[in-house]
Order: C-alpha cells, then structure tokens, then sequence
C-alpha cells in the first residue's frame, strides 16, 4: 500500500524509474542474446530433434504474454478501485508489449506445430484458440485507449475490458488439461519435468531475458505516456491563458 | 497430412528472427516513443525556445 501510495505521484514515479527503465531493458537485450546463444548450441532431444530449439523462443513469449496479462489486471483493478493515475499508465503502457509477447508466441507455436502436426493452425484446438483470443483482448485493449473521447472514460473502460478479459487466462492455462487438444501438456516446473540443465538454462535465461524486456520497455513507454501527458497539458494551459 | 521435410533448420532459425525481429522492432518503437515524448515536453515547458535554430536573430 505504501508503494502504491508513494508512485501516485508521477513526479516521484519518474525520479525513480529513469534509470531502472534503461538498465532492465540493457539487461533484457543481454539475457535475450544469451538465451539465443545457448539456444542455437543446445543439443538435439531424442523425441524433438533440433525442433526442440524453438521452445527456447516459444514458451518463454507465452509465459511472457501471461504474465503481461496478469500485470495489466492488477494494474486495472487498482485503477479501478482507488483509481491510481499511474496504475493507468501501467496497464496502457504494457499492452503493446504483451501482444508483442503473444505474437512471437502464436507465430512460432505455428510454426513448431507445422513440423511437428504438419499443420500451421488448428481451429479445434482449445490452447491455440483462446490465445489468439488472448491476442484480440491485447488489440482490443489498445484500441479503446484510442476510441474513447476523454482520457478518464478510456482508463474505466480499458480496465472493465481488462477485467473481463481476465477469465481468458485460467482458459489458456488449463486449455491443455480441460480439453482434447493437439498441444501437448504443460511440463516445466511440474511433476513430469525431466528436462535436463542443457534445456532448462536456455529457457530460464531466455524467460528472464523476456521478463528483463517486458520491465524495461513497459518502464519506457510509461515514462513516454507521462511526458506526453503533461505536455499537452501545458499546452492546453498555454491555449486557455491566450 | 503434407510431407514436412525433415531438415528443420530453416523452421528453428525463423523462429529465432521472428522473436529477435518482433523484440528489436518493439525495443526501437518504445525508445523513439520516449525520444518524441521528451522533445514534446521539451518545447511545452520551453516556448520561447527554439529547437531548430531557423529563427530570425
């Protein structure tokens, strides 16, 4: 609570991010190309072949463009609820980065399931589907940013979208288990994990890599809404006084 | 099912662009959003400045 209390001040919020905003994202470019290193030199898996490459590309960005998710519906509802300016500017702020995140997500999945399924999509799969619903949710969030008329009408109905689009997530995550699907089943960080280290520590470094960007930029973009807020402020300031 | 040949280097390595491609792509939107925003607020908070110079002395 205090934190949250200490950040609705965008002054204080921007005095405090402006070097974390450049060191995530320096950070994130590291791990990423890292993560792409050690990808490229993992060995081939005995079921997957060199397949098994993609994953370190794939299941980091799904991770990602969940935890995206869920970092907007915090933000939305405390923007909701105490109606916190910066909340605001987080969830508008990490949208774009999280459809980035389920882009890379859903292009690279197609691709993996065209080798391994021989089909670029599946209509009657349960995972794939309620994700590129995922991805529609992300546009259809940015786009009500840009429709409404007032900052203030947009903020309320973006967070209600959010909200709403929230029950999409539990879908995604249970997709695998609640449905007869293609996608095979969750296995990292599970009882049936047998991944070796030359397969977990590119994917971890990879995901930290993802989580490292998704900070940075979102910080980035924060940052930028905040300027641009208060410029056209002052300008509108400078109009009325003329 | 279509034959999917089984030489899958391509596939790996367009994964591997598509992601590098889509975080550069986002890495670079993001910094020239910030860039804008800073220059924007630059002049707001500066009027009789003049960023590019052309004024009459």
């Amino acid at each position: 609570m205090a934190v949250m209390s200490f950040f609705a001040n965008p002054h204080r919020f921007m005095a405090a991010s402006k070097w974390p905003a450049w060191i995530f994202t320096a950070l994130g470019v590291a791990l990423v190309a890292f993560g792409v290193w050690r990808g490229l030199l993992a060995p081939e898996d005995h079921q997957q072949d060199e397949r098994a490459r993609m994953m370190f590309v794939h299941v980091p960005a799904m991770w990602l463009s969940l935890f995206a998710y869920a970092f907007m519906v915090g933000a939305s509802l405390i923007s909701f609820v105490w109606r916190h300016a910066i909340a605001d500017v987080a969830a508008k702020s990490a949208a774009p980065i999280g459809a980035v995140f389920t882009a890379i997500g859903l292009m690279t999945g197609s691709i993996w399931g065209y080798t391994t399924w021989g089909t670029w999509w599946e209509w009657g799969d349960a995972r794939l589907v309620s994700v590129l619903v995922l991805f529609f949710i992300y546009l259809g969030y940015i786009a009500v940013w840009q429709a409404m008329e007032t900052p203030q009408k947009a903020a309320r109905a973006a967070s209600i979208l959010c909200l709403v689009g929230a029950v999409n997530i539990p879908i995604i995550h249970f997709s695998v288990e609640w449905f007869a699907v293609l996608h095979q089943q969750s296995t990292f960080m599970t009882t049936d994990d047998k991944a070796t280290a030359e397969f977990k520590i590119p994917m971890y470094i990879s995901a930290l890599g993802y989580l490292a960007l998704f900070g940075g930029l979102t910080l980035m973009n924060m940052r930028a809404e905040i300027m641009r807020t208060r410029a056209e402020m002052l300008l509108q300031r400078r109009q009325a006084a003329d | 099912m279509p034959s999917v040949d089984t030489d899958y280097s391509a596939y790996v390595n367009a994964t591997y662009l598509i992601a590098l491609g889509a975080l550069a792509a986002a890495l670079v939107w993001s910094a020239f959003r910030l860039l804008r925003a800073r220059r924007k607020l630059d002049e707001a908070e500066n009027p009789a400045s003049d960023p590019h110079g052309d004024a009459e002395p």
